[in-house]
C-alpha cells in the first residue's frame, strides 16, 4: 500500500508549490492513473511516490517504509526489489542487447544468470522473443518501450511506476504497452501508478486521480 | 560492473582506442627512456669500477701552510725561529709515499682481492714527423688484469705481450692512429735527457673514451720508471675488493690513518656522479610530464563521457545501482584503459629498448646497454596504472554524485 499524508513539494526561490497539501492511498495491487494537464504536478507526484524525489514536507510511505528515512543502500535495495520503472523516453542502455537491458536490475546483484529464463520469458510475453539479442537502435520506439516493460517487470516488483509510458508512441503501440502493463497488474498484482495527460489511456485504468495545480480534483474508482 | 565498463569502452572504439595509444605510447617512452639512461649510467660506472679500479690510492695533495712544515724542527726549538714569509702553495705529490707499506698491507687485507701498482708520467713521442705528449703507464701486467678489464679492450695483441721486457708500448687506437703507427712498428719516446728511445708497439686498445684513447700509452712499470729516473716509485696502486659496495667505507677507513690520497672509485668521479643526479632529475620530470598528458587526455575523454552517459546513469540509479556502484563503473573504465594500455606499453618499450640496443651494438658498434630491468617495466605498469585511475576518479566520482531525478528534470 502507498501511503501520501499531507504531501507538499515546492520548488525555487520564490517558492512555488507544485503539490498542495495531498492526502491518499493507494492499496496494493490496484491500477492507478494520475493525470492532469500539463504542469500540473502529476510527474512531480510520480516523482515521489516512485521514491526518486523527496517532498518539501509530509509523506509518502511504500508498505510502511519512508524512503525519505532510509539511508543510500537501504534506499537502493527497495528501489531494486520493490520498484519498477518506465519512463517515457524509455531510457534503455544503447549498448546493451534488449536481453541485456531487461536483466539490467538482476546485474546489480549479480542475479543475471538466475534471472535469463524469466527474461527471456518476459521478452516473449511483450511479444519480443525473437529480438532478445537486438540493440535498442535495431528497435522501434514501441518494441523499445516494450523492452523498458519488461526491464521493469523482471525482480517481480510489488510496484511499476509509469511516466508517460506511451507519450512518444502512436496509438497503436501506445494501446499495445497499455494493454502489456494490465496483463502485468493482472497477472502479477502488481500496484501500478500510471501518468498520462491522454484521457483515454487515463480512463483504462482502475482508479484515476485527476490533478489540477496540484490539488486532487477528482480521485474516481471504477465501479 | 566489469561487463557494463567494458561495454561501455567497446561502444566507443575509436575514443578508447586512442586513450590507449596515448597511455601505450606514454609507457614505452619512460620504459625505453629510463632503460636508456640507467643502461648508459651502468656502462659508464661499469667502465669507471673495471678501469680505475674499487679504491686508487694516490699521492695526496696537499695545501703548504707553516704547520705542515714545522713539524720537521726540533719541537723544542719552537720559539726560535720564525717565518719571514709564510710557506704557502699546494704540494701535489706524484709518489705514494711508502708503497712497500701498502703493498704488505694490502697482501694480508681480507676485503682486497687483488692490487696492481703503476706509475705514470707525461712523456713526448715522435713519429716520424709527428709530436706530441702522452701519458705513460707503467703496470705489471700479470697484475693488472687482475684488477681491472684492460685486457677486455685490447682489440690487437695482448697485455702480457708488455712482459716480454725491454721497449714494449701498447696504445690507445687514436693516439696510435694519429701517429700513423701500427701493431709491430716503433714510436720514440724522447727521455729525460732528451735521446730518443726506440719502442715496439705491441698491442692497441679501445675503451671508447676519448681522453684515454687519444691519450695513454702503457708499457710495463721498470720501463716507465726509467723513463722518468724514477725506479722504485710509484705513483698510484690501484685495488679491486671482494664487495664493491664496501669501496667508499674502506677508503674512508684507509684515508684517516694515510698520508696518501685514498679514494673509492665514486669519490674519485663525484663530478660525474653529480651528472647522474641532474639525469634522474630530467627522468623525472619526463615521467611526470608523461603521466600528466596521459592522466589530462583520460580525464578529458570520460569527462565526456560522463556527461553524454547522464540518461544511462539515471536509469542505474532509477534501478537501484548506488552511487558506489556508478563510481566503480567509470573508474574501471579508467583501470581497464590504464591496464590494457601499460601493458601494450610495455611490449612496445621492450621492442623499441631491443631493437635500438641491437642498433646500438651491430651498427654504432657500441657497448652500451639499455636496462631491461622488470623493475623498470613494473614502474611503467604502476605510473599508467595509477595516473589512469587518478584521473578517471574526478569524473567518475561527479557520476556517481548525479541524481536520477536531477538527471530527469534536465533531459
Amino acid at each position: 500500500m502507498i501511503k501520501v499524508n499531507s504531501l507538499i513539494k515546492s520548488f525555487g526561490h520564490p517558492e512555488t508549490r507544485v503539490l498542495k497539501n495531498l492526502s491518499f492511498e493507494i492499496p496494493q495491487g490496484q491500477f492507478v492513473s494520475i493525470w492532469g494537464r500539463s504542469g500540473s504536478g502529476k510527474t512531480t507526484l510520480l516523482y515521489l511516490l516512485s521514491t526518486l524525489d523527496k517532498p518539501t514536507s509530509g509523506s509518502v510511505t511504500l508498505n510502511n517504509n519512508n524512503p525519505a528515512l532510509m539511508n543510500e543502500k537501504q534506499l537502493h535495495d527497495f528501489r531494486n526489489l520493490n520498484i519498477g520503472f518506465i519512463f517515457q523516453f524509455h531510457y534503455l542502455l544503447p549498448e546493451l542487447s534488449a536481453l541485456e537491458n531487461v536483466l539490467l536490475p538482476a546485474r546489480r546483484n549479480n542475479l543475471h544468470k538466475d534471472y535469463e529464463p524469466r527474461a527471456i520469458e518476459l521478452l516473449n510475453e511483450v511479444g519480443l522473443g525473437e529480438k532478445t539479442s537486438r540493440l535498442p537502435s535495431q528497435l522501434s520506439g514501441g518494441e523499445q518501450q516494450r523492452v523498458a516493460i519488461a526491464r521493469s517487470l523482471i525482480m517481480k516488483p510489488k510496484f511499476i511506476f509509469a511516466d508517460e509510458p506511451t507519450g512518444s508512441l502512436d496509438t497503436q503501440n501506445g494501446q499495445k504497452v497499455m494493454e502489456l502493463l494490465l496483463k502485468a497488474h493482472n497477472e502479477y498484482k502488481t500496484t501500478v501508478v500510471l501518468v498520462t495527460h491522454e484521457k483515454e489511456y487515463a480512463q483504462q485504468a482502475e482508479r484515476r486521480i485527476f490533478l489540477v495545480d496540484g490539488i486532487i480534483e477528482s480521485d474516481e474508482t471504477k465501479g | 560492473m566489469i561487463f557494463l565498463a567494458l561495454r561501455h569502452l567497446l561502444s566507443r572504439k575509436k575514443q578508447s582506442l586512442l586513450i590507449l595509444i596515448g597511455i601505450a605510447l606514454g609507457t614505452s617512452i619512460f620504459i625505453f627512456l629510463t632503460g636508456l639512461q640507467l643502461g648508459f649510467r651502468a656502462y659508464m660506472i661499469r667502465q669507471l669500477i673495471e678501469n680505475d679500479g674499487h679504491v686508487k690510492i694516490t699521492g695526496r695533495d696537499e695545501t703548504i701552510s707553516p704547520k705542515n712544515i714545522e713539524n720537521i724542527f726540533d719541537p723544542k726549538q719552537k720559539n726560535n725561529y720564525l717565518w719571514v714569509t709564510n710557506p704557502a702553495g699546494k704540494r701535489n705529490e706524484s709518489r705514494i709515499a711508502s708503497p712497500f707499506d701498502w703493498f704488505t698491507f694490502l697482501s694480508q687485507n681480507s676485503d682486497v682481492s687483488g692490487f696492481s701498482e703503476l706509475y705514470q708520467t707525461q712523456v713526448l713521442i715522435r713519429r716520424a714527423g709527428v709530436k706530441r705528449t702522452a701519458q705513460l703507464v707503467g703496470i705489471y701486467p700479470q697484475r693488472h688484469r687482475m684488477v681491472t678489464q684492460l685486457e677486455s679492450f685490447i682489440t690487437e695483441g695482448k697485455l702480457a705481450d708488455l712482459s716480454g721486457g725491454g721497449p714494449l708500448v701498447i696504445g690507445g687506437a687514436e693516439l696510435l692512429d694519429e701517429l700513423g703507427v701500427a701493431v709491430g712498428e716503433s714510436i720514440f719516446i724522447v727521455g729525460l735527457s732528451g735521446e730518443m728511445l726506440p719502442h715496439r708497439v705491441v698491442g692497441r686498445f679501445s675503451m671508447g673514451a676519448r681522453g684515454i684513447d687519444n691519450n695513454v700509452l702503457y708499457t710495463h712499470i721498470s720501463q716507465a720508471s726509467n723513463i722518468a729516473g724514477a725506479q722504485g716509485q710509484v705513483s698510484q696502486i690501484i685495488v679491486r675488493l671482494f664487495d664493491v659496495d664496501q669501496a667508499r667505507p674502506i677508503a674512508d677507513q684507509w684515508s684517516q690513518w694515510s698520508v696518501d690520497k685514498v679514494e673509492s672509485w665514486d669519490q674519485a668521479n663525484a663530478q660525474f656522479l653529480e651528472v647522474t643526479v641532474i639525469q634522474d632529475l630530467t627522468r623525472n620530470f619526463i615521467t611526470v610530464g608523461i603521466v600528466l598528458v596521459a592522466s589530462f587526455g583520460i580525464y578529458n575523454v570520460l569527462s565526456i563521457i560522463v556527461n553524454q552517459k547522464r540518461r544511462e546513469i539515471a536509469i542505474l540509479r532509477s534501478l537501484g545501482y548506488q552511487s558506489r556502484q556508478i563510481l566503480e563503473l567509470f573508474l574501471t573504465q579508467g583501470l581497464v584503459l590504464g591496464f590494457i594500455g601499460a601493458v601494450l606499453g610495455v611490449v612496445l618499450g621492450y621492442l623499441i629498448s631491443y631493437f635500438t640496443m641491437n642498433y646500438l651494438h651491430s651498427i654504432a658498434k657500441s657497448q652500451v646497454q639499455i636496462e631491461i630491468d622488470p623493475m623498470i617495466y613494473l614502474q611503467g605498469i604502476l605510473m599508467a596504472v595509477g595516473s589512469s585511475l587518478l584521473a578517471g576518479y574526478i569524473p567518475a566520482r561527479a557520476a556517481s554524485q548525479m541524481t536520477p531525478i536531477d538527471i530527469i528534470r534536465e533531459e
